[in-house]
């Protein structure tokens, strides 16, 4: 169990996060969702210990996280920063194998617990013949899955990725964002990341979270989360939500922002007023 | 360790008894090398009779030139060549540079700077004091170079420390300069020094700085699991659970103890620190045990034969050994550059 008690998180004087609370339900999916710079990113690394609090703190089980030996959090907890980098030499299995570090010792000994951690998540993520290929030769969707296949040998519980999808074409979103779900459903890891993709998010999430102005704006099901209010306040762009056709989760369909209502894009968007009225119409 | 690896990889079984031979070829390369270094240009003495000469030195002439000149620069040759290669791959992969050399810590500025100090201001010249002004020079600049970029924001961070050394290398270098234009006698004697040699280095120097160089390979060897990640983000290897920044102040300090011991004993030696790690991870990846002993063994094959090179090509004088390592590395460097060897 993860959560932030109270937090406030800055880079050096300017205050990104304040007096934020978040508790992350064990076993479900957790999406972050919130306009560039709300904070939503410096959330997820508070919460995977990578910068500290100036105030309140972090918790997993009940201890604080910034109070634990690092390579101990390792063993629970993974993370997969956005679109990491990999020296151009390293193949997929040495990556894999680095997510064995924190369960190793001093100079490098390799238990058969390792091997099959390693030959597990190679799998798992569908690597085993690319397995001695460098990563930077993959496609980004295999490269992506080579770098989840490194969370997977930490063998942790928790499972924290910083925009899992970005650069990503909409097929392979889509298999990440599956392979997650997996992941979540078969092998009970609980999981928390930031999207971008509002629609996805409330396709995949359990929860979601939305962040606003470096605090929580509100949190829960898709469905609470997903309306009009709520995207009018931290995007500050008008839409209309249906329920998606396929997954039935809510679907967020934007109109302008607000500040563009009118002006050069006028001729082409149509105002809030009369598109809202064409969809109920559609509907 | 390796048996359960061998085990599970059929593929690699072949490649790693390949890797453990190339080893032992330089292991042994290295060794011959030495040897050669040792016994060249004693004219006609036969092998026996050096052996002999080297085994009971006692008055004979050749005996004492093997004891006092040949067996010590082989010897430091050797070392240097070996520090300077396991330096090279530490200092490229704490800072995430495959084009840093062992210059850029501000080291070899520091030692020049000292040296020349050592010789203008309290008139050393005895090449064992020289080596201890050229140990504490280098080491006080490493530190200088380490403080200034602990103390910025961002944990020490790559960018930093090249920042930091580069402007401690043009500021030391530039005092060295002017204290060489104000005493220009002084030049004809610190020059070949400055260019880094092998030359006259007695086997006491070599025990001045032997501790500084076996902690530093000590720390390296202590730290091959965690040298594996540092070449990724921050990030990467906190999330796996190193503390980073104790990581890079440890391969820092054993940087500068591995580097400063080598410019102390040979003078700033140029580009060996820079080219040894490319050759290794070009025979056996970046897998780090491997690229650690590869180097290291690289450097003293490359360091041998560059100093034999350098007392020979023109005869009867002798070529200062950094012109040598320069003449074989800028290309090298170059070649480098144009493959993509250089991280943003």
């Amino acid at each position: 169990m993860l959560l932030a008690e109270n937090i406030q998180v800055g880079y050096g004087s300017k205050i990104v996060i304040q007096e934020l609370n978040l508790t992350i339900a064990p076993g479900q999916i957790t999406t972050f969702i919130g306009a560039n710079g709300c904070g939503k990113s410096t959330l997820l690394r508070t919460l995977a210990r990578l910068l500290k609090p100036t105030a309140g703190t972090v918790l997993l089980d009940g201890r604080d996280i910034f109070k634990r030996s690092t390579r101990e959090v390792a063993k629970q907890l993974a993370l997969l920063p956005q679109t990491p980098y990999a020296p151009p030499e390293v193949t997929v299995r040495q990556l894999v194998r680095l997510g064995r570090y924190p369960h190793g010792r001093w100079l490098g000994g390799w238990s058969d617990r390792d091997e099959q951690a390693v030959q597990e998540a190679l799998a798992a993520m569908k690597l085993t013949d690319l397995a001695d290929q460098p990563v930077d030769t993959l496609s980004g969707g295999q490269r992506q899955r080579a770098w989840i296949a490194m969370t997977l040998a930490q063998e942790t519980d928790l499972l924290l990725l910083d925009e899992p999808t970005t650069y990503l074409d909409l097929s392979h979103q889509l298999d990440i964002l599956d392979i997650l779900r997996e992941l979540n459903r078969r092998h009970h890891k609980t999981i928390v990341m930031v999207l971008h993709d509002l629609n996805l998010a409330a396709r995949y999430s359990d929860v979601m979270v939305a962040v606003h102005q470096g605090t929580v704006y509100t949190q829960g099901k898709p469905e609470k989360v997903m309306t009009p209010e709520t995207i009018r306040a931290i995007f500050d762009v008008e839409c209309v939500v249906i329920p998606d056709p396929v997954a039935g989760t809510p679907l967020c369909i934007p109109i302008a922002t607000r500040n563009h209502e009118v002006g050069e894009d006028a001729g082409r968007t149509q105002e809030p007023a009369q598109a809202r009225h064409a969809l109920e119409l559609a509907r | 360790m390796n048996s359960v690896r061998t085990v599970n990889e059929g593929v690699l079984t072949n490649r790693l008894w390949g890797k453990v031979w190339i080893l032992l070829l330089l292991f042994i390369g290295v060794l011959f090398s030495a040897l050669f270094s040792v016994c060249e240009g004693l004219g006609n003495s036969s092998i026996s009779a050096i052996l002999a000469a080297a085994l009971h030195p006692s008055g004979s002439q050749l005996g004492t030139v093997l004891q006092e000149v040949r067996i010590p620069r082989a010897l430091i040759g050797v070392i240097v060549g070996a520090c300077l290669g396991l330096s090279g791959v530490l200092l490229q992969t704490m800072t995430r540079n495959r084009l840093a050399d062992v210059g850029i810590f501000g080291l070899n500025a520091g030692a020049s700077f000292a040296v020349v100090l050592g010789i203008s201001l309290f008139g050393m010249t005895s090449v064992s004091a020289l080596t201890w002004m050229g140990l504490l020079g280098s080491l006080a600049a490493g530190a200088c170079v380490y403080l200034m970029a602990v103390s910025a924001p961002g944990r020490a961070s790559p960018t930093t420390i090249t920042l930091a050394g580069a402007a401690l290398t043009m500021l030391l270098s530039s005092l060295t300069h002017a204290l060489l234009v104000l005493d220009q006698p002084m030049l004809s004697q610190v020059l070949f020094w400055i260019s880094g040699s092998l030359a006259g280095r007695s086997m006491h120097a070599l025990l001045v700085t032997l501790p500084f160089l076996a902690a530093g390979a000590l720390i390296a060897v202590g730290m091959v699991r965690a040298l594996a990640l540092m070449e990724f983000e921050d990030d990467v290897a906190e999330g796996l659970g190193q503390r980073v920044l104790w990581m890079r102040l440890a391969a820092g300090l054993a940087v500068i103890l591995l580097a400063g011991g080598c410019v102390a004993l040979a003078g700033p030696v140029g580009f060996l620190g820079l080219m040894t790690p490319h050759l290794g991870r070009w025979l056996v990846g970046s897998s780090m045990p491997w690229l650690l002993s590869y180097s290291a063994c690289l450097g003293a094959l490359v360091l041998v034969w560059a100093d034999v090179a350098a007392r020979t090509v023109l005869q009867p004088s002798e070529l200062p050994i950094g012109v040598l390592t320069a003449l074989i590395g800028a290309p090298f460097l170059i070649h480098v550059a144009r493959r993509g060897g250089i991280r943003s």
